[in-house]
């Protein structure tokens, strides 16, 4: 923690909104790529981005520097994340992919994409690939999951992880070595 | 050693993961045993499978959408908390028969203060006669007039009215009250051409800013920062970005920069930044790292190409 971090904290715990939102712009990104990473749901991500930060809002001021400040709100994501329980059942659903847009606010349907055959069939294989991958993750625990998202998409060191999740380095590998195995029998066709 | 451990390694490997001597024992182990180097070759084949899946790091529209409603939640829930506050205060120090009492007591009070209000007009004169005294000095704005009574017959005429009354400060610009005035002014006012000026007149200060007082250069550098971060009108933001140019390397400064290379929608105004961090100064200070990763980042995936060559550039310089 820096000490310009410190400072901050010091000034949102006395209730300096300003303050508060420069934390939060300092670690959102991470959050949100985590909560998305986890959940693969534009809506579920946001949903969780605003209960991790509703949290660190209401914990401030009993926050002691006890650990980074970093790994205390990765903490409470973590935390969110395994006891998210996921939108499926609202009316308008966004995915990640529906919502990937140019630059410019266009959605760019994989429709429009498509160029040429080739392009087509090499594009739906991926698709289709990426399809599985994700149905793959759905059968993983909570926690293998959680564990497996963080260690393979985000890099996390697994000592890092087990700082996350409360729990030590050997149980963060027994979670990495289950969700490998289960992903390696659900993916059998494009391994072996 | 067994061989389930070596089956471990395998994919703690492809996470480098493993100390170089486990590396070298799995690397010899491999050498002997196929079993394990088509595990390994299985485990390849499920990383390049697993890539596949979309990634989900770069989507700022959804980051920026995000902080909105956090913002709102946030300030509705500041709100409720202080009157709960206030609430929970009552309710610990007083019992539930001093609380109806001293509602009792509130609305006797409120009762005398509304009676006091509508009997009293003849006071009213006097502060209403300070008011005029001020509106014919000339140094007040009157604004926000309401008509409330006339008497036809006596003349007698009852209005309220709001008074602005001008504030005329001469001082030298690198006067920290001035600093202050012209700091709060580029943040609260709704002018985009007053905000403006503010910055440009606290831009001629930086050159004296070495001797300054910490906490006031704080504050100075806050507003800057809020005003590079935040403000609607472009033209604010550039000023705000060059003013702030002066600050550098002060890591409060580098990080807005960061911010702006990372959420700006305006190119220039990223061009800018970009071009503003000069890495190698940055070497040993504990936010190089967080530049390297921006770095690193915009020169994978910035959608502009300068920015993608300069950021790629800077790199390739401090690596050699």
């Amino acid at each position: 923690m820096t000490g310009n971090e410190t400072e901050l904290i010091m000034q949102a715990q006395r209730g300096n909104m300003n303050a508060f939102e420069q934390l939060v712009q300092r670690h959102d990104k991470r959050v949100l790529t985590i909560a998305a990473g986890y959940v693969h749901s534009a809506d579920d991500a946001k949903d969780i981005y605003q209960e991790v930060f509703l949290r660190v809002y209401k914990g401030l001021p009993k926050f002691q520097y006890k650990s980074e400040f970093s790994t205390w709100i990765y903490r409470i994501t973590t935390n969110v994340c395994l006891s998210h329980r996921s939108r499926r059942n609202r009316n308008s659903h966004t995915s990640l992919d529906q919502s990937l847009n140019d630059e410019d606010g266009q959605p760019h349907a994989l429709k429009d994409t498509l160029s040429d055959t080739a392009a087509a069939d090499q594009q739906t294989y991926d698709a289709e690939i990426a399809l599985r991958v994700e149905q793959a993750l759905k059968t993983l625990s909570p926690r293998q999951r959680m564990v497996f998202t963080l260690k393979h998409y985000e890099g996390y060191k697994l000592k890092e992880i087990a700082e996350m999740m409360r729990c030590n380095e050997g149980t963060v590998k027994k979670y990495l070595f289950e969700a490998t195995a289960r992903l390696r029998k659900q993916l059998k066709d494009f391994t072996s | 050693m067994k061989h389930k451990q070596f089956e471990e390694w395998l994919q703690l490997s492809l996470y480098q993961e493993l100390s170089e001597q486990e590396r070298v024992l799995l690397d010899n182990h491999l050498t002997t045993c196929e079993r394990c180097r088509r595990d390994f070759d299985e485990l390849e084949k499920l990383h390049s499978t697993l890539a596949h899946r979309r990634s989900v790091a770069a989507q700022e529209s959804l980051l920026l959408d995000a902080r909105r409603n956090l913002r709102l939640r946030v300030h509705a829930k500041a709100q409720k908390s202080l009157w709960g506050e206030v609430k929970n205060v009552l309710d610990g120090i007083l019992t539930p028969p001093a609380q109806v009492t001293l509602g009792g007591i509130a609305m006797i009070a409120i009762g005398i203060l509304v009676g006091y209000l509508v009997f009293k007009a003849p006071s009213e004169k006097s502060l209403a006669f300070k008011q005029t005294a001020a509106m014919e000095a000339g140094e007040s704005q009157i604004t926000n007039i309401r008509f409330l009574d006339r008497d036809a017959q006596t003349g007698d005429v009852e209005f309220t009215f709001e008074t602005l009354t001008p504030v005329r400060i001469r001082g030298n610009v690198n006067d920290d009250r001035i600093q202050k005035v012209l700091a709060r002014a580029l943040v609260s006012d709704l002018n985009a051409g007053n905000r403006l000026r503010a910055v440009n007149m606290i831009g001629t200060q930086t050159g004296q800013r070495q001797n300054r007082v910490p906490g006031f250069d704080t504050e100075v550098k806050s507003a800057l920062v809020t005003a590079l971060l935040h403000d609607r009108n472009l033209g604010v933001r550039k000023e705000a970005l060059s003013v702030l140019r002066n600050y550098l390397p002060d890591p409060v400064v580098v990080r807005a920069f960061l911010n702006v290379l990372a959420n700006e929608k305006n190119t220039g105004l990223k061009i800018a930044a970009i071009n503003s961090l000069d890495l190698t100064t940055y070497e040993n200070q504990p936010v190089n790292r967080e530049i390297l990763e921006m770095f690193k980042n915009k020169a994978q995936s910035d959608d502009n190409n300068y920015i993608r060559i300069k950021a790629k550039t800077a790199l390739q310089e401090i690596q050699q």
